[in-house]
């Protein structure tokens, strides 16, 4: 493993110095060389700061952090290789574009010819040909993350580090950066760590999405695995749009589990873990795995809210007292149930997530 | 700035005290912080010297030492050292103490430090060993001022020779608080643990020497107490402005340069000084006008020898000078409008091209 963090734990004091917040706790994470992690979770999560410890800026109260084989803990961030593209950019006011890009450079004090020939480099891949002489103050908000992007480049870190690096950027221009930032990566085949928290970002942009809330990592997956087999609560809550729906155990075999939800027996498949007969657990059905239908399907429910959102129908059903939320994605039904109709339900047996039954966390 | 900066550091534990002892000669009105300085400077106890040298060692042995033991050794032999020099004679010692900062240049340049810290240990060297210089240099241009016809040029000349010694003969108590910085600013970053050392032992025992030479701390009919009394009354004013600019910076302004390779001190130079030189500058300019006018921090410590205009206006006032005094006021307009025109045309050629630099940039 290329970047290894164990049992990472940080602690600050609380407000008024009484007592201590631990902002990590016991974190665990092993990243291979080229690969493209994201720190996904709430505000607060302890993302940023697991980002921080990684750089440097933060040491951690307990653990070790290890790159290449060699723990990093007592190196100052510039000793350690990295480059990191901020949130706010950090661009240097003072200086232009390209005194901002060769800034690193600079410190290490290369020959002006190589400085001007890895600076003209990343400025063609990031696409700021022709900006060199441009102070940062006349430049967009996707230029100016262009060039805070190039100044990390610029560097060829061993590990590429960025805090949400396009939260300041508009929906449109998040969109195509992500692209950019994905495409640059691969070719570079730069190490990297991310942080977020939009759901969507991580989902197209890693290799593995790290999800954490309250300091601690709640799981670790390629997206497929994190969307699809959410191994928490909070994690179906978080990535996505989910429904929780309670259900006791009737029976299992192997993969297959019968399960009694909401007055009717369900036979799931592609279930993973072991269940005894009368447990409490909760199903996770995300609105694309339900089929809404007039008849035919397993739950009888009502409509009481329709949406056509263009390239869905969203709907919420009652059942027995629960809201059910669905979604029609396909484009050739053209007919919305309207509120008030009885509908049944149908739920994508194969594709259903179960867990324990937890307290709702939130 | 200096001050400002340690103020606005996430990790310096002193600044609270730094700041709040920052604002405390603007509490104290001039006229008793004049009678202060007097009090306390025109005899001053050996203590005094003992105190602020003890102060600035223990500061210099936690920054330069990396262990309790070297700190101890550097401490221990360097102080030992100082007090054994100044048993010298002044002459000789001031020769031997420059000598000692070539010795520590020869000394970085060859343990692999930059040159930069080898260039400033030399001049350094020289500046110390140029005290002794100062009146060989400065008594023919006094002597010549005597010999033409009394009068402006004779005066301004004499002058001259009076402010030659002032840059090349500090009171060598004081000195002894920069060389201590600078010894700091030299030593820092050798990595091996002989040569840190050595050269750490080095650098305390010359100011250690200068600490306890002669009458330590004895300021008072001197320029440098009129100095220290404007600096005191300068730093509120100069420490909130540059508190103030400082913190507009965005931090992750100066941890990218951090993660870009750049040490704290090259960040300093690199990006935080250029971006708060506008402030800096404003500072300046304030501080000069103000204390161009400035009589009551000084009107007790001026002498004979040196006198202030402003302590002259009211002198020549009283005795019924209307003329001069008039004339010394418009001298004084006109030399603060000139400061302050140079001033701005120096800021605007600085920022020109980047006017509105915005500090809070990304943001």
């Amino acid at each position: 493993m290329y970047l290894t963090l164990e049992n990472i734990t940080k602690v600050f004091p609380a407000r008024g110095n009484v007592g201590e917040v631990a902002a990590v706790h016991d974190v665990n994470l092993e990243i291979q060389k080229g690969e493209l992690v994201t720190l996904l979770g709430p505000s607060g999560c302890g993302k940023t700061t697991t980002l921080r410890m990684i750089a440097g800026f933060e040491f951690p109260t307990a653990g070790r952090i290890s790159l290449d084989g060699q723990e990093i803990n007592s190196l100052p961030p510039h000793k350690r290789g990295m480059s990191m593209v901020f949130q706010s950019y950090a661009i240097f006011p003072h200086l232009t574009v390209f005194e901002n890009i060769a800034y690193g450079l600079n410190v290490q004090r290369l020959s002006k010819k190589s400085i001007l020939e890895r600076v003209n480099r990343v400025m063609d891949l990031v696409h700021l040909e022709g900006y060199g002489d441009r102070p940062p103050g006349q430049l967009s908000g996707g230029q100016q993350q262009r060039v805070a992007l190039a100044r990390a480049l610029v560097m060829e870190p061993k590990v590429l580090l960025m805090d949400e690096p396009l939260s300041n950027l508009d929906a449109k221009l998040r969109e195509e950066m992500r692209t950019e930032i994905r495409r640059i990566q691969k070719e570079l085949n730069i190490t990297s760590v991310y942080v977020t928290h939009d759901q969507i970002e991580a989902m197209t942009l890693s290799d593995r999405i790290v999800v954490m809330n309250l300091g601690v990592i709640e799981q670790i997956g390629s997206p497929m695995e994190i969307y699809r087999f959410p191994n928490s609560r909070f994690v179906a809550n978080f990535i996505g749009r989910a429904n929780f729906i309670d259900g006791v155990v009737l029976a299992q075999d192997g993969s297959v589990l019968t399960v009694r939800s909401l007055g009717e027996s369900i036979t799931l498949s592609n279930i993973k873990r072991e269940f005894h007969e009368g447990e409490d657990v909760t199903l996770i059905v995300r609105p694309e795995m339900i089929q809404i239908k007039r008849t035919g399907g397993l739950y009888n429910g009502v409509v009481r809210r329709a949406v056509y959102l263009g390239d869905e129908m969203e709907y919420m059903v009652e059942i027995r007292g629960l809201s059910i939320l669905g979604s029609e994605t396909d484009p050739h039904v053209t007919e919305l149930f309207p509120e008030g109709e009885k509908v049944t339900l149908g739920f994508a047996e194969d594709c259903i997530q179960v867990l324990p039954a937890e307290k709702k966390s939130e | 700035m200096v001050i400002a900066w340690l103020v606005v550091r996430k990790n310096f534990s002193g600044k609270g005290v730094l700041d709040f002892s920052s604002n405390l000669g603007g509490a104290v009105p001039g006229t008793i912080l004049g009678i202060g300085f007097v009090l306390v400077f025109n005899k001053p106890p050996m203590a005094l010297a003992v105190v602020i040298y003890a102060v600035l060692a223990l500061f210099f042995g936690l920054v330069v030492g990396r262990d309790a033991r070297e700190r101890l050794v550097m401490l221990l032999i360097g102080t030992a050292a100082g007090v054994l020099l100044t048993r010298l004679e002044t002459i000789r010692l001031y020769y031997l103490l420059g000598a000692l900062y070539l010795f520590l240049s020869v000394f970085l340049l060859f343990s692999g430090k930059k040159t930069f810290g080898a260039l400033l240990a030399a001049l350094l060297g020289v500046y110390v060993m140029s005290t002794n210089w100062a009146t060989a240099i400065s008594q023919p241009i006094a002597d010549f001022s005597r010999s033409i016809e009394r009068g402006f040029w004779s005066n301004a000349i004499f002058q001259f020779s009076d402010h030659l010694k002032v840059i090349f003969q500090p009171p060598p108590s004081l000195l002894a608080i920069f060389l201590i910085f600078a010894g700091i600013l030299l030593i820092q970053g050798l990595q091996h643990r002989a040569q840190r050392v050595v050269a750490g032992i080095v650098a305390l025992s010359i100011p250690c020497a200068m600490s306890f030479m002669d009458i330590p701390f004895a300021l008072v009919g001197g320029a440098y107490i009129i100095m220290a009394a404007f600096i005191v009354r300068s730093l509120p004013a100069s420490v909130r402005a540059g508190v103030a600019s400082l913190q507009q910076i965005d931090p992750s302004i100066e941890e990218a340069s951090n993660i870009l390779g750049g040490d704290a001190q090259y960040t300093f130079r690199k990006v935080t000084l250029p971006l708060i030189f506008p402030a800096l500058l404003a500072g300046l300019i304030f501080s000069f006008t103000r204390h161009m006018t400035s009589l009551s921090a000084i009107i007790f410590l001026v002498s004979a020898k040196w006198r202030i205009v402003t302590a002259s206006i009211i002198s020549e006032w009283e005795q019924g000078g209307v003329s001069i005094a008039a004339a010394y006021s418009t001298l004084i307009i006109l030399l603060v409008m000139i400061a302050i025109v140079v001033l701005n045309i120096v800021t605007s050629r600085l920022l020109r091209g980047r006017e509105g630099v915005d500090l809070s940039q990304g943001l």
